[in-house]
């Protein structure tokens, strides 16, 4: 297990610009947004939290592409789908080490973007808790889009369309979390249906992320 | 004994999976859900908007009522079968299963884009507005998503084998996923709700509203699965078109027109 | 129908066109493919009889 995650994390880390980029993606859409809407630095504006929300999503989809594009390429999915003697606990690590590189550094960030955003800094620690405990629902909902579209040469569309609406609940509750965060209410409801949905996501997507690698492994 | 019943049950179902059984006994089954919508849908229209009573709030347009519940019924609906065809699919790996999908598709997709539709149309009268971010309205539209995501993926694979897979998949995820969603989008819509009166939990409808209601519904239904099943067997005819079956079938006519010659 | 009618007219033409186009579809390409299915069964027929008299 240690084994397989150090792999995969070199592998990823030797992929600079699948991490990089997303996440200059997020900072640069920041950028344009308080451009177009000066208002959202305001502390009390209710965009705020949406914004949020809509770009880590937003984000997140960006970088399921290369989730298992480079693996795929190289024949080493379908190595992995034959050989490894636990293709779940495999394909659970590769989710992980994407979260790892999405969600956790997303949420590390939060500091930076915050300012960006003129949060006042007590709010930064409960928002990277919100953040921590939604983003895994989206690497693992999302492997699923990325694991099927894996084969296609041109799979970003569809991969958006059958993924976003499966983001719908985790953009609802972390929203409503943030929202909450923000404007200083108990925020503890929405967070526990946040980390039902993270929950319920790892006990199901990595079966159907796995069924969907092999088909995209077939269309090779 | 229990082994004799399970080898027959085994039989059943892959008689169940064979295309030319199925060919055979939709047959009827079509000519029967095909009248039947057509009365079901005739009685209930004219039933809804000629007979039917006003509401005492809504007037007339209460009346949209009849066209758009059964719509959005049926296509969601239409989405659970598809669920059910999935599973089927990918369990089993029953070829009927993908016909199936393909099969709804077209149908939940225009029922539910009618349901928006009809429901906009509705909407203005009533609420004042074409489009309101009702916890309803969100939840069909995301269904209309999930329909569209299966079809685009299809459309994507070439293959035939592995895009009943995929099509399989995808409707299994997007029907578990379904009660999420509309859990989610009502915790949403509670949050904020639009300043409007609810349209669906009425004081009790008198039975001279809802019984048009129910037969639209039941006619709605009827002519859901006529055309899923027509299409279905259209599909199965085009996938089996070289086997014998198929050419013993349109076989009879000609070859008695040959002889006659 | 107090100044509603339009809407309800156009919700329930708006049912018709959808149920009567997905009828009309299904129905127009089932005719044509059993039409097909048909034409070429006797053309394989004629076919074969052709055959059979020029081996006569």
């Amino acid at each position: 297990m240690k084994g397989l995650l150090q792999r995969e994390l070199v592998a990823t880390l030797r992929t600079r610009g699948s991490v990089i980029n997303p996440l200059g993606f997020l900072l640069l859409s920041i950028l344009l947004f308080a451009i177009a809407d000066p208002g959202v630095r305001d502390e009390q504006s209710k965009d705020l939290s949406s914004v949020f929300w809509v770009l880590i999503l937003l984000t997140n989809m960006l970088s399921l592409d290369a989730m298992f594009r480079r693996d795929f390429d190289s024949g080493a999915l379908e190595q992995m789908l034959i050989s490894a003697h636990m293709p779940f606990v495999a394909i659970l690590a590769r989710i992980f080490v994407h979260w790892l590189g999405s969600g956790l550094l997303i949420t590390l960030f939060v500091p930076l973007l915050g300012l960006l955003l003129g949060l006042r800094p007590e709010m930064f620690l409960p928002i990277m808790l919100v953040l921590l405990v939604g983003t895994p629902a989206l690497s693992l909902l999302g492997s699923i889009g990325a694991a099927l579209t894996v084969g296609f040469s041109r799979g970003g569309a569809i991969l958006a369309l059958l993924i976003l609406p499966l983001f719908l609940p985790v953009l609802i509750f972390g929203n409503a979390s943030v929202a909450a965060v923000v404007s200083g209410q108990a925020y503890t409801a929405p967070l526990v249906w946040l980390a039902l949905c993270s929950s319920v996501a790892l006990t199901l997507a990595p079966w159907a992320t796995w069924a969907a690698l092999k088909i995209s492994v077939e269309m090779q | 004994m229990s082994g004799r019943i399970t080898s027959s049950l085994k039989q059943l179902w892959h008689k169940l999976g064979s295309p030319r059984w199925f060919y055979e006994i939709t047959h009827n089954w079509v000519r029967f859900f095909g009248v039947s919508a057509l009365l079901l849908l005739t009685v209930g229209f004219i039933w809804g908007i000629a007979f039917a009573p006003a509401d005492y709030q809504q007037g007339n347009s209460f009346r949209i009522m009849y066209v758009h519940v059964p719509a959005a019924m049926v296509g969601q609906s239409l989405y659970l079968g598809m669920g059910v065809a999935g599973f089927v699919g990918l369990v089993w790996r029953m070829k009927l299963a993908d016909v199936a999908i393909a099969a709804t598709l077209p149908l939940g997709i225009g029922l539910t884009a009618l349901a928006l539709f009809s429901g906009s149309v509705w909407g203005r009268p009533t609420w004042g507005s074409w489009w309101e971010w009702d916890g309803r309205t969100v939840s069909t539209l995301v269904l209309l998503f999930l329909y569209l995501g299966i079809y685009a993926l299809r459309e994507a694979i070439a293959d035939s084998n592995l895009r009943a897979r995929a099509a399989a998949l995808v409707s299994l995820v997007g029907t578990v996923n379904i009660p999420v969603i509309k859990y989610s989008v009502d915790w949403w819509n509670t949050l904020h709700q639009p300043a409007s009166f609810s349209l669906t939990e009425k004081p009790a409808m008198p039975p001279e509203m809802w019984l048009p209601l129910l037969v639209m519904a039941l006619g709605f239904y009827c002519f859901a699965a006529h055309n899923v099943l027509s299409r279905m067997r259209l599909e199965v005819l085009r996938r089996e078109g070289k086997t014998r079956w198929v050419n013993e079938l349109f076989a009879a006519p000609a070859a008695s027109q040959s002889t006659e010659r | 129908m107090d100044g509603h009618g339009g809407y309800v007219w156009i919700a329930y033409a708006s049912t018709l066109l959808v149920l009567a186009a997905n009828f009309v579809a299904i129905r127009w390409s089932t005719k044509s493919h059993e039409r097909a299915l048909r034409w070429r069964h006797e053309a394989q027929a004629l076919n074969q009889q052709l055959n059979k008299e020029t081996a006569e």
